[in-house]
């Protein structure tokens, strides 16, 4: 049985294109003289081979590049606009924490700034610091904000869990099981 | 320029917003990855859905492309896994195939099936013996025969190593070979003829 099982397996390597060596080339041919069950199953898979190399490759639809690029595209802007609402809502959560809190300077340095051309995190730090407000009460500003709990750290969650997928998507797909 | 530049290429356009440059890398490689979700599933609605995905997928994960393998490889990987995900979750629905009837004829009430006919017939008969193979052996073989593509594109695209795609290969073909014995023994037959047909005997 366990010769049956060789022989086939050298028998699908040379429907594969697979040289073999003289040897199991002779091994092969004796054991077909002898075994009619692998005789016959060998038939078989070599008619399979030829019939399957025949079966026609299948095309796409005519319009299938449009509606995929369309498709893609769609669902990149969707993805796009949970982005851009979540950033809103963090910074509502934000501006919001200093108008409550009553650091209305702070709020109104964070706002013009961040409406300025070329706005960046550092330039805001630096108009932060130069108003007279120092890193610490900013910091203390928007943790203790009153929708800092309720809306950033469940944003902050599902911006993490979204990581950990796209992370497992990747690990997945360049070491697939 | 030489493939895997093109497809260089079409990434970083397509990454900065390009439409065409995405749609040039679906257009090269729609025909492939539809082959396989067509053999994969078995019918043209579900392949072409999946083929839609496959891309859309592609698209979405176009950031995280590793520009030392090759694009092809990746694309039939995110496909076959596709493909397998929807099989397995479709196992869970649908009845045992040993509870399945027997093929029947689709044109056995034409008198004389001209070649088309006979054609269609044995497309959907070759179908039906692939939908019984199990997925993990359906899938290097579709690559493998449809594809053209060679031993280490395929372990590329499957993950499989050199020998665990041999071994899957030839078991695959050796549980077809029964099975087209036991359910279709005059597919051979009906090829031999069609192919006299063809050549004009």
């Amino acid at each position: 049985m366990e010769l049956c099982d060789s022989v086939l397996a050298h028998l699908s390597m040379t429907l594969d294109g697979e040289p073999l060596d003289e040897a199991d080339k002779k091994m092969m041919r004796t054991h077909l003289a002898s075994c009619a069950d692998c005789r016959a199953l060998a038939q078989q898979m070599g008619q399979l081979d030829s019939l399957l190399r025949q079966a026609p490759m299948k095309y796409a639809p005519i319009d299938f590049t449009a509606r995929t690029v369309e498709a893609a595209y769609a669902v990149e802007q969707q993805r796009n606009a949970w982005l851009g609402a979540g950033t809103l809502l963090l910074c509502l959560a934000l501006f919001g924490s200093l108008l409550i809190t009553g650091q209305r300077a702070l709020f109104w340095a964070a706002l013009t700034t961040a409406l300025a051309p070329g706005f960046s995190g550092t330039t805001w730090l630096q108009n932060a610091v130069e108003s007279g407000i120092t890193l610490a009460s900013v910091l203390a500003s928007v943790l203790l904000g009153p929708l800092f709990v309720p809306v950033t750290l469940p944003l902050l969650m599902v911006l993490v869990t979204f990581s950990l997928m796209q992370w497992r998507a990747r690990q997945s797909l360049h070491n697939p099981a | 320029m030489d493939q895997i530049e093109q497809e260089k290429a079409w990434v970083t356009a397509a990454l900065a917003g390009e439409r065409s440059a995405f749609a040039a890398l679906v257009d090269a490689y729609k025909n492939p990855v539809y082959n396989l979700c067509y053999r994969m599933l078995g019918t043209s609605t579900e392949a072409e859905d999946a083929a839609q995905e496959v891309f859309v997928r592609l698209y979405r994960r176009l950031h995280t492309y590793d520009s030392s393998r090759k694009l092809s490889s990746w694309v039939l990987s995110i496909a076959s896994h596709y493909c397998i995900d929807i099989l397995r979750r479709r196992r869970l629905q649908t009845v045992d195939i040993e509870e399945m009837p027997p093929w029947q004829p689709l044109v056995s009430a034409q008198p004389q099936p001209d070649a088309q006919l006979l054609n269609a017939e044995r497309e959907e008969r070759i179908q039906a013996l692939l939908a019984q193979l199990e997925p993990h052996y359906r899938a290097p073989l579709i690559m493998h025969y449809w594809n053209d593509m060679s031993y280490e594109e395929i372990c590329a695209a499957t993950g499989l190593s050199l020998s665990a795609l041999k071994s899957r290969l030839h078991r695959a073909r050796h549980r077809l070979a029964a099975l087209m014995r036991q359910q279709s023994p005059d597919l051979i037959p009906a090829l031999a003829a069609s192919m006299k047909e063809q050549m004009g005997v």
